[in-house]
Parts: structure tokens; sequence; C-alpha cells
């Protein structure tokens, strides 16, 4: 590759770049589009470019940022002022990635197995080809599946990365009381090693203030999610789902601009359904959809609108968007690290569900199917989440005994070569019709 | 089955206890016959009752938010003589007496019946959710507990605790024939007077853990999970695609028409 | 040692290797004793001995199909996982009076999900096996072991007292001695058995009563100390992977004139290389600590690849390795990428490497022999 020259710095930041002013791209489109939706996706283009920027400013400036997940309690990272990117945030912004397939086959070549997730190829590809930004420090993930944990071992293996500091939280298998004073102390060293390496220490009347502006965030989240259980939903895949997953955990955690959108997102919700509005203004709600899944982010434009267009199917619910959380008790430090352990062990998605035993997998099903009166689950069999898989007959039983019929497709999320769309389309359609839906 | 006799009588004291203590006390006799108990209510139950969601604006009073308190939790046994069937006791203030407001929530469903037995813990601990079920009530998604709204519409048509009583003893007698009697209490006088009850809910969490884990080890399975598709009746393999699709139309027809009262409800 | 008197000598390890019943195991069953399965190198069998139980490690050898587990799995599970629990549905481990799991991979944790919810096996646990081999995992996995010991203890109704697990401990690393006394054998020129045969001891080891087993290796150690060994051969290899219990896919590899020398998998020299402290105070806490951080690692474990890579080179060094084979079950994504770290390694030390994933049913001997016959030329054997 021609950028193989330049300082690994610069080299790793261009792709980064690149990434940032597609999104600005994108905003500019958004931004001339009037609804009350559109403003909220604008909205959270923004703050998406803001964080974005941030981590570029920090590179270019020398200051500290590190390299984390939605499920490492992202509050801490925000009390304590640091920047962060998450390893694996291309594959899950591939929509706006029109290299993707290229970088696919670029792990492929690599020597990487294509039957490995490919979430997990792509960042190990950038990494090992120097087109990911060097962070202060990592914080690894070690859950909920196998190649997230190998993920970081590559880190500790490249020689440019070898010396960046790597902290990951032990994940326990379990989900008692016990567990959670396990991972809550998990969360502290992890604190320690933040303070460590980057300079910035964890003020916590500042950590109070995020989780309780969390909090807040949650609770209209929690607002927003009964509106879909209208009939019909107010919004389908395009706005409020998985949106607000992002937004919540990804992007601005315990942040006000994160608690304005929502409050927003309630607004134009409310509103929609006072009017009897469908999730699509042109196509009536046909059949309600529980998407037990990430949404299929290497081909979703190419994929959801026709779900909607073609078969009025909604979906009303997805793992993503799905609300389990307790709100975190702040009235102590040892209250906000427990409240915190919670959330991202047992109740942030994919974590929820494949971390330990399968009973979140079944019970999820049970409680979004009654409560959002969903006609059919689709449990799209992503090629990289091989215990959910292994779970694919529990997860039917569980809807033979609802009631509902259950799909369970075999597909990339990320790469349309592995199944094209035009064959999920189809399975869909034999589904849909087979089971009489629409 | 004497499991639950000791939580029976253990919120019974404590509903004493708060009476004697200056609470405001309610009681109300509800008739024990299905049919008895869905007449003259204001609001319809069964399913499909409440058509769609209660917005915020809509709501006339909220109940067992996180910042008020909430615990709810169903008690059963097989002497029905311990069971005040067709009691509804309200503890605190009653649902028109405060709009707008946000209470906290006590919920104690006690149901009686000479055929219950371990088997039927889940089904009768299902009975408190009710979903759609009651009118102009909208119990929310995302709590363990009972989290719910009463609509300002339901609330001007008169619905009160006791409107709440009867739709959840008509619900749980319909869907569940081994029930012959059915007491419900509630409580919204204070977040401190649900600390009692949230002791024996626990309790009674626990041992309900524990009855599934024996009515299946008499069987010969060792479980530390209490959701087993081994107690499903329709755990054959259904061949007939068809068959399925055909029984959903008919459950949706069903449910777009009147509301369908004893309809039972799937057992999980 | 003549032909007939190795066949003799190998033979009951081959039976037990061969299938999953086998006289030793029918005989302890019919003097009324209990036998738990495991999945998995970090359980703690020595727990399962001193509750005087017969710890038998699950694997699915003889299964013929995978049409009853593919209800319940999909075709990108691992097929070790899909075979084994055929076997189980098929009613080829009724035998088992209980089954421990650890939570190890993504797909051997959901045979515990699934066997739950469809076996009927009396006693089914599965232990939280930490991720990280830091003090604080050690922590938590003595607790874990506490855990298992109780509820053994509760459900079997027996007594697992310190010293009884003491002394598991020590019949334990007494067959983890023999076991490394047979690879310090491979370590000649001439070694006097083959890869093939050596991993039909191993996998025999995990399928019988222990104090049978180490009685019947000290026998075959006796017969092999000075027995004339293998010359015939073409390159000194090592296998390296995870789930490999088949002496039969090593056979392929050595008619091809590349003797297996040495390993690093699950069912051979990661099972013994490294022993419990017998001495420690806290038979718990020692069996914790060797489970998260003296045994050589799984993949899984985060933050243990760079002894994981020193213990292959020392492998490479120790036993004059030629040429490493990687094997991995199609799907695992562990070995996927330590593959793909262990190539890098291994190109950096100049040591050839060949990566080979497969199936767990061997059937595609003809591609196996190809591309080890081209290895082999490839290294100039």
């Amino acid at each position: 590759m021609g950028m193989d020259k330049k300082p690994l710095k610069d080299r790793a930041l261009e792709r980064y770049k690149k990434e940032r002013d597609w999104f600005a791209f994108l905003l500019q489109a958004v931004d001339m589009m009037v609804t009350p939706e559109m403003k909220l996706q604008a909205k959270l283009l923004r703050i998406l470019l803001d964080s974005k920027q941030a981590v570029v400013d920090c590179v270019e400036q020398e200051k500290p940022f590190i390299a984390g997940y939605f499920c490492s309690a992202p509050e801490i990272f925000n009390a304590m002022n640091l920047p962060w990117f998450m390893l694996m945030e291309t594959p899950f912004l591939a929509a706006s990635a029109p290299y993707i397939l290229e970088d696919i086959q670029g792990a492929e070549d690599m020597g990487l197995g294509t039957d490995l997730c490919t979430a997990i190829r792509l960042p190990i590809y950038y990494i090992e080809s120097g087109m990911m930004p060097v962070p202060t420090a990592v914080i690894g993930l070690l859950s909920p599946c196998d190649g997230t944990t190998m993920l970081n071992q590559v880190l500790q293996h490249n020689k440019a990365w070898r010396d960046v500091p790597l902290f990951c939280a032990d994940p326990p298998y379990t989900s008692d009381e016990r567990a959670t004073q396990y991972y809550a102390v998990e969360l502290r060293r992890m604190v320690s090693f933040l303070e460590q390496h980057t300079g910035r220490t964890l003020d916590m009347s500042r950590l109070r203030e995020v989780c309780e502006e969390s909090n807040r965030t949650y609770k209209l989240w929690q607002e927003y999610n009964e509106l879909r259980r209208a009939v019909p939903s107010p919004h389908g895949w395009e706005i409020g789902g998985a949106q607000a997953f992002a937004i919540s955990q990804c992007f601005v955690a315990g942040d006000p601009r994160c608690t304005d959108w929502f409050r927003q997102l309630v607004e134009c919700g409310e509103i929609r359904v006072r009017e009897g509005r469908g999730a699509n203004d042109r196509v009536k709600e046909k059949i309600r959809l529980l998407w037990f899944d990430i949404m299929p982010y290497g081909w979703i434009y190419e994929f959801m609108p026709w779900l909607e267009e073609e078969w009025g199917a909604v979906i009303v619910m997805d793992m993503f968007s799905n609300f389990p959380y307790t709100l975190i008790d702040t009235s102590s430090e040892e209250s906000i690290f427990l409240g915190l352990a919670r959330r991202n062990l047992m109740e942030v998605p994919m974590i929820r569900q494949a971390r330990g035993t399968a009973e979140n997998f079944s019970s999820d099903i049970v409680r979004l199917v009654k409560d959002y009166k969903i006609d059919c689950v689709i449990w799209p069999g992503h090629m990289g989440h091989k215990d959910g898989s292994a779970t694919a007959g529990i997860m039917r039983e569980t809807c033979r005994k609802l009631g509902v019929p259950f799909l369970h497709i075999g597909l990339d999320l990320f790469d349309k070569r592995y199944t094209s769309v035009d064959e999920v389309k189809d399975r869909v359609s034999q589904f849909f019709t087979g089971m009489g839906l629409g | 089955m004497a499991t639950f006799d000791g939580q029976i009588a253990a919120v019974a004291a404590h509903l004493e206890d708060l009476r004697a203590r200056g609470r405001s006390t309610r009681a109300f006799a509800a008739p024990s016959s299905v049919t008895a108990l869905g007449e003259g209510l204001p609001i319809r139950v069964g399913s499909g009752a409440t058509a769609n969601v209660i917005l915020r604006t809509d709501t006339f009073v909220e109940l067992g938010s996180p910042d008020a308190g909430s615990c709810a939790f169903v008690l059963w046994t097989d002497t029905p003589s311990l069971v005040r069937d067709g009691r509804i006791t309200l503890v605190g203030p009653d649902i028109p007496e405060v709009p707008g407001g946000s209470l906290p929530f006590g919920q104690v469903l006690t149901v009686g019946g000479v055929d219950l037995g371990a088997e039927d813990h889940q089904s009768v601990e299902q009975a408190q959710f009710v979903a759609d079920q009651v009118e102009g009530y909208m119990v929310r998604s995302s709590s363990r507990n009972v989290w719910s709204r009463v609509s300002k519409d339901a609330a001007a048509r008169g619905f009160c605790f006791e409107t709440l009583g009867r739709a959840l003893m008509l619900l749980c007698k319909s869907s569940l024939p081994e029930v012959q009697a059915v007491e419900v209490a509630f409580v919204t006088s204070g977040r401190e007077d649900l600390l009692r009850l949230e002791d024996v809910a626990r309790e009674v969490h626990e041992r309900g853990s524990e009855l599934v884990k024996a009515h299946w080890k008499a069987k010969g399975f060792d479980l530390d999970c209490d959701f087993d598709c081994r107690s499903c009746e329709e755990k054959k393999v259904c061949d007939y695609i068809r068959d399925v699709a055909g029984v959903r139309k008919k459950t949706r027809k069903a449910a777009a028409g009147r509301p369908v009262q004893g309809r039972r409800q799937a057992r999980h | 040692m003549d032909t007939e008197g190795r066949a003799k000598a190998f033979e009951e390890f081959a039976g037990a290797a061969g299938a999953i019943m086998n006289p030793a195991v029918a005989a302890w069953k019919a003097q009324g004793g209990r036998v738990v399965g495991y999945f998995c190198s970090h359980v703690p069998t020595e727990v399962l001995t001193a509750a005087g139980l017969l710890p038998f490690r699950m694997r699915g050898t003889g299964s013929t199909g995978t049409e009853l587990a593919d209800a319940f799995f999909s075709n990108i599970n691992c097929s070790f996982v899909r075979n084994t629990f055929n076997l189980a549905l098929q009613g080829d481990y009724d035998f088992l009076d209980g089954l421990v799991c650890v939570s190890s991979c993504d797909h051997v944790r959901r045979v515990y999900d699934n066997w739950k919810r469809n076996l009927g096996t009396p006693f089914l646990r599965i232990i939280s096996l930490p991720k990280k081999v830091e003090d604080a995992q050690v922590g938590w996995y003595r607790d874990e072991v506490a855990i298992l010991r109780e509820a053994v203890e509760k459900h079997f109704e027996v007594t697992i007292s310190d010293e009884r697990l003491r002394e598991a401990i020590r019949l334990h690393n007494r067959t983890r001695r023999l076991q490394r006394e047979l690879y310090e054998l491979r370590k000649k020129e001439a070694p006097p058995l083959t890869g093939a045969e050596t991993l039909a001891v191993m996998v025999a080891g995990t399928a019988m009563p222990r104090q049978h087993y180490n009685e019947a290796l000290e026998a075959l150690l006796e017969r092999l100390r000075g027995a004339n060994g293998q010359r015939d051969y073409r390159a000194r290899l090592m296998i390296v992977g995870g789930e490999l219990d088949d002496p039969r896919y090593l056979e392929v590899i050595e008619e091809q004139g590349g003797l297996v020398v040495t390993d690093a998998v699950c069912f051979g020299s990661k099972a013994m290389w490294n022993l419990v402290d017998e001495e420690a105070s806290d038979p718990s806490e020692a069996l914790a600590r060797y489970y998260i951080q003296g045994q050589p690692s799984c993949p899984r474990m985060h933050g243990d690849q760079p002894r994981r890579a020193a213990f292959l080179m020392d492998m490479v060094r120790d036993f004059r390795v030629d040429g490493v084979v990687g094997e991995r079950m199609m799907f695992c994504d562990l070995w996927c990428v330590e593959h793909y770290m262990n190539d890098l390694d291994l190109k950096e030390a100049g040591v050839p490497f060949i990566r080979l994933d497969r199936e767990y049913n061997a059937s595609a001997k003809g591609q196996l022999r190809t591309r080890i016959q081209a290895f082999l030329e490839t290294m100039g054997k």
C-alpha cells in the first residue's frame, strides 16, 4: 500500500479521518431534511462527528485518549474526560464505509480465517496494517465471545501496539450478587489503570454527575421504548432503535446532549402515537418484527427499507434497542460501581445474552414478544455469533411455546457476499408467506 | 400444600399493622364468580382491552416507579379457606385521590385452590402481569416489578383500586380454572410500608425457585434455572407450518373483535 | 519391541481412546462406581476424584453424524461439540452420573445450556472460568472450585476433606509425571513411540480410573524405556491446537513420514506439563492456581499468549522439531487467531509452520495427506 512509507501515526489517522469526513458529508445531506426524525439523525451525526474529531485532535495534539467499548462503563471514560473510540467502530458504521469489502478481503489475504467474525477480523486487519490510531491506553473486552478475547491478544502481540498499556475487566460467567461484586472490583482496577496510564484522575463527584445524567437519559429511553409498544409502532429501524443504544453507550454516555436527544425522541414518538402514525408513512404496519441481533450494518440500506416497503414489516424491537437496564444508584461510591458493574455485565446488549448461560436469550424473547405484540422473531444467525447460533434451538422452542414464528437465517451482518441480500430477502419472504404473515 | 401459608399470614399481619398505625385502610367486597366480577366495571377487561400505550400526558397516575417504589408478588395455597375470596384491601390513597401523582405500589395477589400445586407456581406467578388486558391500565415493559400507569380517560370513568382488584381477580380466575379464591391487597401509603412486603417477596421468590427445582428433581432432573421447556404442553414439533399460521390468524381475529374473557394464558 | 508386542502394549490405551465406553469404565460402573463427564482442560478434575468419582473427558469418538445435535446447534458450530452432543442425544452418554462444564469457548459452553434442556443427567454444573490469569482470577477460581466441591459433596453425598483432595492431587500429579516421562522418551533421536500412540495413551488417561491408568502407564513405560525407536521418518513435527482426541489424525500425518514428537494440544502436553502444588495449605487454592496460571493455557486466557508462545518455542527447541502443524477445528475463533500469531512467531524464528483446518470426524484424509506431503517437501525433508 502506498501509505506504508508514512509514519504510523499519520497512516493510522488517514483512514479515521476518511470515516469522519464521510459522516460530515452525510450530515450535510441529512441537515437539509426537515422531519423531526431527520433532525434527530442530524443531531446524532453531530455528536458522532464530535467524538471522532476529539480523537483526531488527541492524536494530532498528543493528548491522552483511549480505545474502549460500550460495555466497559463508558460513563467512567466520560467522567475522566477521556475521548475514546471503539476498536470495532468501522464494522458497526459499515454502512458508511464503501471500502469495507476491500478491507474484508485484506483480512482474508492476511490469513485470518473466513469463519472468524467479520467484526473481529476487520479491527485485527486495521491494527496489523497500521490503519487504526494508536491510543494512549486500551480498555479491552473479554466478552461476549471468543473473538473479542482474541482481538486483545493480537493487540499485545502486534509490535506497534505491544507497548500500549492494555486492561481488560474479567467477566464472570454467573449473574448473581457475587459476580456483580467481583466485576465492580474489576472496574475499580480499570480506573486505577486509566489513572496510571493517562494521567487523568477520576473525581467521584464528576462520576456521580455523569451517572445521574445517564439515569436521566435512561429514564427517557425507557419512556420511549414504551411508545414502541403502540400499534402501529411510531418508529422502525431508521430511528430510535439501535441509535438509542449508540448515543447512550457509544458516543456520549452520561452527557446532557444525550438526554436532550432522547427528550426529542420521546416527543417525536408521542406525536406519532397520538396521531396513530406508524413507522413508515407510505406503508401500513402489517408485521411487527423482533430482530434479535445487531442490525446488518454492511447492507442495511439494501434490506431494511425493503422489509417495510415490501412487507409492511416493522422492526419494533431489536436486541440493541431493548431496555433491560436498572438505573444506577448514585447514593454512594460503592453503589455507583455496583450499578455500573450490573449494567455492563448483565444489561448491555449482546453481553447480556451471550456472556453467560443462555437464559437471557429465551427470557428476553418472552418478555419482548408479549410486551411489544411481536408477530415473528428473526435471529439473523450472524456467522460470528457462534454461541448464539448454538442457542438457536432454545430460541426456536421459546418461540414455539409462545406461538410465534421464528426464523434463523445464517448470514454475515457486515459482509453481503456471505449470504447475498437477495437470498436473505428470499428467505424472509418465504418465511412471511409460509407463516401467513403480512 | 402449605408452601406460602406463612407468607399469607405475614402479609395479613403487615396489613393489620399498617391499619393499627393509622394508615388509611379500606376494604372492598367483590363478587366471586367470573361473570359477576366483570359486571359493572367502567373499563374492559380481557385480551387486547388496552389498544395502545398510555402516553405521559395521558397519564392520570403512575404506580410503582423506581423512584416511588414497587413490590408485587403472588401467593398461593391449596387451603382456599385461608383466602378471603373477593376481598380487596387498600392501604393508602386511592387512584382518584392523587391526580397527576406517582404512588409507591405494593400489590399482593393471594390465590387459593384445592388443586393448586408446585407445578402451577409459574402460571400463578404470571397472573400479576396483565399486559394489555385491562383497559386504561398499562404495565410498563421494562421493569421486573409492576410499574404501571392509569390513563386519564379510565380515571374519568371511575377507575380505582377496586376496579383493578376486580380485574385482576377476573383475569386470574378465568385463566387458571384451579383457582377458587382470590384476594388482592394494594399498598400505596408510602415506600417504607413496602419494606416488609419486599422481605416477603424475597422469601416467595426463593421458595418459588426451590419449588420449581424440587418439582423437576422429583422427575430426576437437576436444574439451576426455573425456565424449562419440558413443562410446555405444546412441545411437540409442529410439522404443519400452516396450522401454526392458522392458529395465529384465529387468535388475532379474536383479539381484534370484542374482548374475550376467560382466555387461557399461555403457560411458560 | 516387535510389532505384536507393541500392539499389545498399547492395546488397552488404543481401546480406550477408540471408543467411549471401555472395559475399565464398564468394570467401574459394575462395581457401583459413578462417572462424571467434563469438558475442557480447565475443569479441576481432582475434586471429582477426591469424591470417589471417575472423571471422564467428553469426546465424540465413534459419532457418525450430527443429525440430532443439529436441531440445537447450527452449521457454524464446531463439529466436536455437535458430534459429542449427538452421541449424548443417542444415549451413548447415559452412563454418566453427572457432567461438569466450564465456560470455555463459545461452542462448548452452549453444550451446557442444550444439555440442561434436553438430557436428564442428574448432576449438571457449569463453572465460571476467568478469562485472565492474574492473582485476582486465581482468587475467583478458588471460590468456584470450593463451590463445585460443595455441590459434589451435597449431590453425591460424600465428604471431600482437604486430605482427600490432596490425595487426589497427588494421584493426578503422578499421572502427569508418568505422562511427562513418556514425552521425554520422544526427545530421543529414535523415539520408541509415535505421536498417534502417544495421543492414544493421553486420551486413555481421561477415560479410565486413575489408579488403574497409572499402573498401566507404568507398565508401558517399563517396556518403552529400553525399546528400539523409530528412525524411519522424514521430519520431526509438533502438533499445536485445541481439541484433538483422534489418534487416526496423527496416523495420517505420520504415514507421510512426519513423526509427531511432541505437541501442545488439549489432550496432550497441556494437560500434564506442570504439576499442582502438593504442599499448599489450601488445596482448592492450589488447584485454582494450577488451572489458571500453572498449566499451559488455552488461547481464551487473555494475557497469556507470550507464555503460550514461549512454551511452543521451548517445545520446538527441546524436541528438535523441524516443523509445526497447527490444527484447528473449523469455526474455532480461538485457534484461528492463535495460529495467526503462531504463524508470525514461527516465521520470525525460522520454523516452518502449516495451518490445517479440519472437521471433527477425520474424513478429508486425502487432503490431509497431500498437505502434509507438500509441507514436508517445502521443509526439504
